[in-house]
């Protein structure tokens, strides 16, 4: 008897996380805590590897939104709502050989999900539960098939497949979701879009305010975790119209509000006004035709050029091994350039997983410690013009170096390499007005009567119309472009960056695997673009006047 | 005398509960802004070619709370308004339009849904987004209509040419009701009560208790002149359990309580003792031999029955299943001809808005496409009379009865509302099992069966597969020549429709609802199904395919209980 209980208690020991004292006292962490310890002690297969590693991490969404078109409420009324969800990982084998970091098939490599948890201690414990025994299975599978993926491939191991970290925790008070000032977003979403009844030329006009928080609960099996929550809120405005050539048309922008949910009427009413001026420039705006040339990028329009070219290419450095494929497509292919001259030296790229807000605006890739538990370092990401440092996990352990605390999970991946908070920070930034010179300057140089000014830079799925400018070098006069194609997307543009300006702004993304970043880019002048008219037709009239 | 005395208990149990004032349809601000914006567009519509021939609105406003509960915690709760208008627009000609199924494209229900504006304005923005949508219908009509004029040249010649629609006829209705009103809070504390008494129950593998309900008004305004506006509310409280034996076979126990007033509610001790009922058969099953392939006598419980009906019988004779060449037509040319046994008659009607206190929810008083809802005849002893139909003629049956229904976003085809199976003759249940005894005696049979409870299945009614159904009983027990019942786990039900209801010997007098919603091309809608038990002078059981996942390692955290106060 004495000696079972000894086994009892050294079993315990073993699987309760490190920094167990350290939890917090509340259901979801007692939640996390109890099934991890239950699952590592008691779950196995007979003839499979048992799992060793765990991460549960909880996110609780409260989302609360008013929308009106034209002046009337389409969406408001609707309670708040909360939303519980559950995301799992689960390593079966050790951390020299595991299941991890193979693709089994297609839509494999994926955390086990739970949505619509139960907000108990019991449901959490359910749904837990249900996910790590799912993914136990998968984790089984997959360690199998990595082991004769290995052998087949005569790869001999020379680290480990899961290094060991010193594990880091944050944890903050969770203040509740405030009540959102409802009936105040509601007449504001009504007043401001009533501005698009007084315009002859729209057929709809709508706003949308939006307060949310997400509560983040996270613990792994080595004893990291994390808690804190991430409030936001903002402002989204669309324009509907067809334009003077009959090209019906949508100009939409997201725009991120203050954190604190404070609503400022001059900030909305400001960021209204611009989308009926950009409005007003669609309307009037003509075709372009094929141009090869300088082209400066506002910084909405520099944050998708860098997003596109350079962070979607510094992601996900250690690529899966599977069956399917010889060359992990979702790898960044920057991954293996570090020390290579990959931009022109007019501005330095950081990674800053610590920044919580700029200019009072939340950013979506705050992240104190990441989702192995690895506390979360500040990268120099481009530094004269060279690939510095790229972004590792704990299974960038292949190429002998340690994790700096980038391993992002969503509910499309498992744990693996991303960036953050990116931060561009200009060498010799200019104001706007000397960035508008250089950009004549240079065209002039090159004999062209106009450049390009764009506001987009212009991706081929986006439903919204791409809006330009050009600017004509005699008399520096602008006129209004839309429907431009970028000829031919390249990483060699990066190279050709001459100019970086001193005004920048925070532009929210989501990767492939659905992770949060935020870009705080300035405006940038491309010294060469080559930008084309798209394919997209002129609709007819409508068959009746608008009402 | 048993037969007057049925109908006599049918009328006062089933009435069309319609109390409330009906009120002025031309007083109504989204009758009065619809009407604007139709006769403005559809004046200019009309006109173009191809015209646009016939336009409609339907308007919904829609009140809806829902409340999901599972192991003591709430884990969805929201309450919602919407607006939702959808436009229909036909291009061509009621003969040939937009709305025929091209050859080599099965799916073409989908109808685009808009979400509106208030109109506290007097309606600018309201008149605004219904134009926007008009267009939008218009100009997708007129595309449609250019594929189905390419695709008629190249087809075959149809079976049935009848036109593509019949105009409704023109109807002007308004009836309000007072909104209905339930204790959140008092609900939330009754399914957290319930979702707990799953605890503990190592075979309860999952669970779900839920509230949910639906109210608000329809409008319906047409080129034709129709203006409606009718009420309409849904709401149910319920829940499942969940389980699967070590050989994965997927096992579930729940139940739904329609209702439309609190007073209608189950009392919370009624509530738990289902609950703990449900329990038992859930470990009842799991503990239960495996069904066997066989053909024996059975009884359908009445629940049983209406689900057996609208799957096996329903579905065949929707008005469009007769017409469209890519179905079976198993009853196209049964008119007149006996197609179930000779003691059942079928109606399907959705006028009646409860039966045996309980709520149906295949009541409507005006279908989607704003024709009268009313009752039809599809079988009168044992004789096939009808077809439901929507406004898509078909040979011999020319208009609509009122049974054009869809889902938001979908465009109707004729569908079931409240279907009732009305016995000639009954016995007392007792009786009818042992009429069974005897059946299975004379059969020189093992046993035979009693399928006390359907989730659902499938029948297949297309030309690519044969015709037949295959149902998915929840709870089903042998019952031996000596009476001894013993429950019986993954067995199916499978036949054919016209051999499966000529077998039916004897009715009990047990009339029962089975409330449901119910899927197809047009979308989910809710119906019900009344029947009584029946006695089958064979059924073929076969097999339940099981999942080739196992049951979790682990019990759950609940039943061990382990893990502290918490």
């Amino acid at each position: 008897m004495k000696r079972k209980l000894f086994w009892l208690f050294a079993v315990g020991l073993c699987v309760l996380p490190a920094a167990a004292d350290e939890l917090p006292n509340n259901i979801y962490f007692q939640a996390m805590q109890d099934e991890m310890t239950r699952s590592l002690s008691k779950l196995r297969v007979k003839g499979s590897p048992k799992p060793y590693y765990l991460a549960y991490q909880l996110n609780y969404d409260h989302v609360y939104c008013a929308g009106a078109s034209l002046g009337e409420l389409n969406e408001g009324k609707d309670s708040v709502s909360h939303v519980l969800s559950a995301s799992v990982a689960v390593a079966a084998g050790n951390g020299q050989n595991d299941s991890m970091g193979f693709m089994n098939d297609r839509f494999s490599y994926m955390p086990e999900r739970g949505y619509d948890v139960p907000n108990s201690y019991w449901g959490i414990r359910h749904v837990l539960w249900s996910l790590t025994d799912d993914g136990y299975v998968k984790a089984a599978d997959s360690y199998e098939k990595k082991q004769t993926y290995k052998r087949q491939k005569n790869m001999i191991e020379q680290y480990p497949d899961f290094s060991k970290a010193p594990q880091a925790s944050f944890v903050e008070p969770i203040a509740g979701f405030p009540k959102p000032p409802a009936e105040q977003m509601q007449q504001w979403v009504k007043t401001l879009s009533a501005q698009g009844k007084e315009v002859p030329y729209l057929e709809n006009f709508s706003v949308r305010i939006c307060f949310s928080q997400r509560d983040n609960y996270y613990l792994n099996s080595a004893g990291g975790h994390y808690q804190f929550s991430s409030p936001k809120s903002w402002l989204s405005v669309a324009a509907n119209l067809r334009n003077r050539e009959g090209y019906k048309e949508i100009i939409s922008r997201n725009i991120p509000l203050p954190e604190d949910h404070s609503l400022i009427p001059a900030e909305l009413q400001k960021q209204t006004d611009q989308v009926l001026q950009s409005a007003r420039q669609l309307f009037e705006a003509q075709k372009p035709e094929p141009y090869l040339g300088p082209v400066l990028l506002t910084p909405r329009a520099a944050a998708d050029f860098l997003n596109e070219l350079l962070v979607q290419n510094v992601r996900n450095v250690t690529p899966l091994l599977s069956f399917l494929f010889e060359n992990d497509p979702s790898a960044g292919s920057f991954r293996n350039k570090a020390g290579m001259r990959i931009m022109s030296n007019v501005a330095d790229i950081y990674d800053k997983p610590l920044l919580r807000r700029y200019k009072g605006l939340p950013l979506g890739g705050f992240m104190p410690v990441d989702d192995e538990g690895v506390k979360a370092q500040n990268l120099t990401v481009v530094s004269a013009g060279r690939l510095q440092q790229l972004p590792l996990s704990r299974r960038s352990g292949g190429t002998g170096q340690n994790s700096n605390g980038h391993a992002r999970m969503s509910f499309s991946t498992l744990p693996r390499e991303a960036l953050s908070n990116i931060v561009v920070q200009p060498k010799n930034p200019l104001s706007s007005e000397e960035m508008e010179q250089k950009l004549l300057d240079r065209c002039r140089e090159l004999e062209l009567e106009y450049c390009y000014i764009l506001q987009e830079f212009p991706q081929e799925k986006r439903p919204t119309v791409n809006l330009a400018e050009r600017i004509y070098t005699k008399d520096g006069h602008r006129e209004p472009v839309f429907g431009i194609k970028i000829g031919e997307k390249t990483t060699r543009s990066l190279r050709d960056i001459l100019a970086a300006g001193q005004e920048d702004t925070v532009t929210s993304f989501q990767d492939p695997e659905s992770r949060e970043y935020a870009l705080i880019a300035p405006s940038l002048l491309v010294d060469e673009i080559e930008i084309v008219p798209d394919d997209k037709k002129p609709d007819r009239k409508p068959f009746t006047p608008k009402p | 005398m048993r037969k007057s005395f049925l109908i006599a208990i049918c009328l006062f149990f089933a009435g069309s509960v319609i109390s409330q004032p009906l009120c002025e349809t031309a007083s109504q601000k989204p009758v009065e802004l619809l009407e604007q914006e139709l006769k403005r567009n559809f004046k200019v519509l009309k006109k173009q070619k191809p015209p646009i021939y016939y336009l409609s609105y339907n308007y919904k406003e829609e009140m809806s709370q829902h409340l999901e509960v599972a192991e003591g915690g709430v884990s969805w709760e929201k309450e919602q308004q919407t607006r939702m208008l959808q436009v229909t627009a036909r291009a061509g000609s009621p003969q040939m339009d937009n709305t025929r199924t091209l050859k080599l494209d099965s799916d073409n229900f989908y109808v685009p849904l808009y979400n509106m504006p208030d109109m506290t304005d007097g309606g600018n923005s309201f008149k605004t987004a219904v134009w926007r949508a008009t267009q939008a219908a218009a100009e997708r009509a007129q595309k449609d209509f250019s594929r189905v004029q390419i695709d008629s040249i190249t087809s075959s010649k149809r079976a049935d040419n009848s036109a593509d629609f019949v105009f409704p006829e023109k109807s002007i209705y308004c009836r309000e009701e007072e909104p209905l009103s339930f204790d959140m809070q008092q609900i939330k504390e009754r399914l957290i009560e319930a979702s707990k008494q799953v605890q503990g129950k190592p075979f309860i593998l999952d669970s779900s208790f839920s509230f949910a309900l639906k109210q608000g008004y329809r409008y319906f305004v047409d080129s034709v002149g129709s203006r409606i506006k009718t009420p309409f509310a849904y709401v149910r409280m319920g829940y499942q359990l969940y389980g699967k034996t070590a050989d994965g076979l997927d096992l579930s126990r729940g139940e739904f309580y329609d209702v439309l007033k609190t007073s209608e509610l189950p009392t919370q001790e009624a509530f738990l003792a289902d609950v703990q009922k449900s329990i038992r058969q859930l470990q009842q099953l799991s503990q239960a031999p495996e069904a066997e392939p066989m053909t024996a006598p059975a009884i359908l419980k009445n629940r049983a029955m209406a689900v057996f009906v609208h799957e096996v019988l329903g579905h065949r004779v929707e008005g469009h299943r007769q017409k469209d060449d890519s179905f079976g037509k198993t009853f196209t040319d049964k008119v007149g001809h006996q197609v179930v046994a000779p003691i059942l008659s079928i109606i399907d009607d959705p006028t009646l808005a409860y039966f045996g206190g309980v709520p149906l929810r295949g009541f409507y008083e005006y279908d989607e496409e704003g024709v009268k809802s009313r009752p039809v005849t599809i079988v009168q002893d044992g004789i096939l009379r009808n077809f439901l139909m929507s406004s898509s003629p078909i040979k011999g049956f020319a208009s609509s009865n009122g049974h054009g229904r869809s889902q938001d976003g979908r465009r109707p085809v004729a569908r079931m509302g409240n279907t009732r199976v009305i016995a000639s003759q009954t016995v007392p249940y007792e009786q009818l099992e042992a009429m069974l005894l005897e059946e299975i005696k004379r059969q020189g049979k093992p046993y035979g069966f009693i399928i006390e409870d359907l989730s659902g299945g499938f029948t297949q009614t297309s030309t690519y597969g044969p015709q037949a159904f295959k149902l998915e009983p929840t709870f089903v027990y042998r019952i031996y020549p000596d009476g001894r019942k013993e429950a019986v786990r993954g067995a199916d039900m499978v036949g054919t429709p016209l051999v499966s209801f000529n077998k039916v010997l004897a009715a009990a007098d047990d009339y029962a609802v089975f409330n449901g919603t119910c899927g197809a091309e047009s979308g989910w809608v809710p119906v019900s199904a009344i029947a009584p038990s029946v006695l089958l002078e064979a059924l073929e059981i076969e097999k339940t395919g099981k999942s080739s996942f196992k049951p979790p390692v682990l019990p759950p955290p609940s039943a061990t209980k382990q893990g502290g106060n918490r």
